[in-house]
C-alpha cells in the first residue's frame, strides 16, 4: 500500500512541477511566466540595434485569432523571408481573449526569428484579455522612431470602451507626431480601421485628419476585417493596409523607403 | 479542491442518488491577483471501474462525467452588455461546460464512520475543445486539459457524502 501511496504522490509532484496546467479558472490573469521576445520594449531594442539601412521590410498579419495551424505555416514562411526586419501583428491575437489561447499563440510566436510587435484587438480587450496582453506584449499605446521612422502602435476598439471618446486617444496621438523635425515619416498601425462600425464615429474624421496632418504618414495598416485590401478611405492621400488573417493564407510585405523622395512604400500580398 | 478551472480552491457537497453516481455542487474563488472571480459548479459523474486492494484501499480510475461552470468576475458577462450587437460574440462568457475525470484513491478506516476519497481532477472546457478542433498540428491534445485534486469526505453510515 505505501508503494501505491508514494506512486500516486510522485505522479502528483510530477504533474504540479512539470506542467502548468493547474488553471485556477478560464479567464485568470497572471498566465504567463513571460518571454522577453514577446515584450515590445525588448523587440523595439532589437530594432534599434540594427545598422541603419535604406529600405525596411516588414511582415504585417493580423487576426491570429484560432488560426494556431495557419499561423505556424506562417511563421515557418516568414522566417524564410531574406533581410526581413521585423513582424507587426495587428491585434485580434486571440479569439476568447484566455490566458491558454495566449500560450498556444505564444508559442507559435516564438519561433519567429525577427523582432515581432502587436497592437491590441477587440477579441484582446474581453474578460481579463487586456491584462494578460499588457503582462506579454506590453502597453496598448506606444510609439517609436527606427530608422527616421515614426511607428505609432495605437488601439482603436472603440466599441470595448463603449465608445468613451477616449479610444483611440487623438491627444496621445497627436502627441506622437508633433515633433516632425525627428522624422521622415510616419507609419500608424492599430486594429479597427476608422471606416468600421466598431471604431468611434464621432472620431472617424478628426482621426482621418490627424493622419494627414502630420503630412508625412506613409500608410496606416489595420486588420479586424481578415481579408486584405489596399486603399485610400477618404481620398485624402493616405493609404490604409488592412492586412489579412493567416485564416486566408495571405499576409503582406510591406517594404518602407524613408529617405525616398516620392514613392515611400511597396505592399504586395503574398499566399503561403 | 485546489484549481481545475473552479478556482484556486473550491468546496461544496456530493450526493449519491444512485450507485456509482455522484452529483457535486461547489463554489470556488480565484484571489484578486488572478482576476478575483467566483465559480459556482455542478458535477456530475459516473464511477465506471472500481478495483478494491484490500479492506481499506479501493483505486477508482475513471469516476467520469459532465461539469457546468459560472464564472462571476469583472468583465465576464452572462449577457453581452449594450454595447455590442447581437450575436456580435458568439459564445457565453460566463458558462463552461466540459467532461472531466476524477482518479480517485479511497480510504476506509477501521475506526469512526467516514471515509475519505482523494482525487485527481482532469478536465476541459467548450472554449478548449474549440480551438484544439482545427489545430491538430500546433496544439497537442495535452494542452486543452486543465488538472486539480482534492478530497472529499464521505460518511460510511447513509452512503450520502456530504462534503468534497
Amino acid at each position: 500500500m505505501r508503494k501505491i501511496i508514494d506512486f500516486l504522490f510522485c505522479i502528483a509532484l510530477f504533474f504540479s512541477s512539470g506542467c502548468d496546467q493547474f488553471d485556477y479558472n478560464t479567464y485568470q490573469t497572471d498566465v504567463y511566466d513571460g518571454h522577453l521576445e514577446l515584450k515590445t520594449n525588448y523587440n523595439i531594442e532589437r530594432l534599434l540595434g540594427k545598422p541603419r539601412k535604406d529600405t525596411l521590410k516588414i511582415v504585417f498579419t493580423g487576426d491570429t485569432q484560432r488560426f494556431y495551424d495557419d499561423l505556424e505555416d506562417l511563421v515557418e514562411e516568414v522566417n524564410d523571408i531574406l533581410d526581413l526586419d521585423a513582424m507587426i501583428i495587428t491585434g485580434d491575437i486571440t479569439d476568447f481573449g484566455i490566458g491558454r489561447e495566449f500560450k498556444w499563440i505564444n508559442k507559435e510566436l516564438l519561433k519567429l526569428k525577427v523582432p515581432l510587435l502587436t497592437v491590441i484587438g477587440n477579441h484582446d480587450c474581453i474578460a481579463n484579455a487586456k491584462e494578460i496582453y499588457r503582462e506579454i506584449f506590453g502597453p496598448l499605446d506606444y510609439s517609436f522612431t527606427w530608422n527616421d521612422v515614426r511607428f505609432v502602435m495605437h488601439n482603436t476598439n472603440s466599441r470595448e470602451f463603449a465608445f468613451n471618446g477616449t479610444v483611440p486617444d487623438l491627444n496621445w496621438m497627436q502627441q506622437q507626431v508633433i515633433d516632425t523635425a525627428y522624422f521622415k515619416g510616419c507609419i500608424f498601425v492599430s486594429h479597427v480601421p476608422p471606416d468600421n462600425a466598431d471604431f468611434d464615429k464621432a472620431l472617424e474624421i478628426p482621426y482621418a485628419s490627424l493622419l494627414k496632418n502630420t503630412g508625412k504618414t506613409i500608410f496606416s495598416s489595420n486588420g479586424h476585417n481578415h481579408n486584405h485590401r489596399i486603399g485610400e478611405l477618404y481620398n485624402d492621400g493616405i493609404t490604409y493596409i488592412n492586412t489579412s488573417s493567416p485564416q486566408n493564407r495571405i499576409y503582406a510585405l510591406v517594404t518602407v523607403y524613408p529617405y525616398a523622395t516620392d514613392k515611400k512604400f511597396d505592399c504586395v500580398f503574398v499566399p503561403f | 479542491m485546489y484549481a481545475g478551472g473552479f478556482g484556486m480552491f473550491s468546496g461544496g457537497i456530493y450526493i449519491n442518488p444512485i450507485k456509482n453516481t455522484e452529483i457535486t455542487f461547489t463554489s470556488g474563488y480565484t484571489p484578486k491577483h488572478f482576476g478575483a472571480i467566483w465559480t459556482i459548479n455542478g458535477l456530475l459523474s459516473y464511477n465506471i471501474w472500481k478495483i478494491k486492494l484490500n479492506s481499506h484501499w479501493e483505486i477508482h480510475p475513471f469516476n467520469a462525467g459532465a461539469f457546468l461552470n459560472l464564472n462571476i468576475g469583472k468583465n465576464i458577462y452572462f449577457n453581452y452588455p449594450s454595447k455590442y450587437p447581437d450575436d456580435y460574440y458568439w459564445w457565453n462568457q460566463a458558462v463552461r461546460y466540459g467532461p472531466f475525470v476524477h482518479s480517485e484513491l479511497k480510504y476506509i478506516p477501521d475506526k469512526g464512520n467516514l471515509n475519505y476519497k482523494f482525487f485527481f481532477q482532469t478536465s476541459t472546457n467548450d472554449l478548449y475543445i474549440a480551438s484544439y478542433g482545427f489545430n491538430r498540428s500546433s496544439i497537442y491534445l495535452h494542452e486543452i486539459f486543465v488538472f486539480g485534486f482534492g478530497i472529499k469526505v464521505e460518511r460510511q453510515d447513509i452512503k450520502r457524502p456530504f462534503i468534497e
